[in-house]
């Protein structure tokens, strides 16, 4: 892994085309901004574990048709 | 084609058309090679519908239309997901399913908002996208019991 050291307002460039500045650091927190093209997806991380985990949840859930025909979901207008 | 399915819990064989089988080229998130899905489609259960994986009976979702829990369901996409669909030619049809859990220790399900599954019938692709979209949970909670009286 390549390690750089950067301070607030430097950046780096991957590619030509992503940018990746420090906006800000404070002690435990760095603010950081990211600019790319439209195409390319920029995820935190942590998010995509999480995504990973649920479905690994979601394969050992077993609904037996009794319980689907318990379920009557009505939408809300808000989740 | 005849799949093999664990939806309920015991091995069944289930008839699927042709059209109701699905690419997923990346697979899933926690299933990254699972990439061959079939959509199996129930009249008797028409908000709900279960992703199987032709490579393993055990693995199957049990997805739900998001405009039975949400009245307004509008995640944006970013390009790089509707390009990996074919999606950007007018006028394909992209299917939304949200993933459902149930959890059985406290007799609760939830559906996926946050990472929809979008499935393109015409070319028969699918992918999970994960939203940076804040508006929509990862658990949005599903009543469960009759709060709905049946006719």
């Amino acid at each position: 892994m390549l390690v750089l050291t950067r301070r607030p307002g430097e950046a780096i460039l991957i590619g030509g085309e992503i940018q990746v500045i420090v906006l800000e650091s404070t002690p435990g927190c760095v603010r950081i901004g990211v600019k790319a093209p439209r195409h390319v997806p920029i995820l935190r991380q942590e998010l995509v574990a999480l995504v990973g985990s649920e479905n690994q949840q979601a394969v050992t859930s077993r609904l037996h048709p009794s319980v689907l025909s318990s379920v009557h979901p009505s939408p809300s207008p808000q989740p | 084609m005849e799949v093999q399915s664990t939806r309920f819990g015991t091995l069944e064989t289930v008839e699927v058309p042709e059209a109701a089988l699905f690419v997923f080229p990346e697979g899933v998130p926690g299933f990254p090679d699972h990439h061959a899905f079939a959509l199996i489609e129930d009249e008797r259960q028409t908000a709900f519908s279960w992703l199987q994986s032709l490579h393993d009976p055990s693995i199957v979702f049990t997805l739900i239309k998001p405009e039975e829990l949400v009245t307004a369901y509008e995640p944006a996409f970013n390009d790089q997901a509707l390009e990996s669909l074919q999606l950007t030619a007018d006028g394909v049809h992209v299917d939304i399913r949200c993933i459902v859990v149930f959890w059985e220790d406290q007799q609760l399900l939830t559906a996926n908002l946050k990472a929809p599954v979008l499935l393109n019938r015409k070319r028969q692709l699918g992918k999970q996208v994960i939203l940076s979209d804040d508006r929509y949970p990862l658990r949005h909670p599903i009543a469960l019991g009759g709060s709905r009286s049946v006719a």
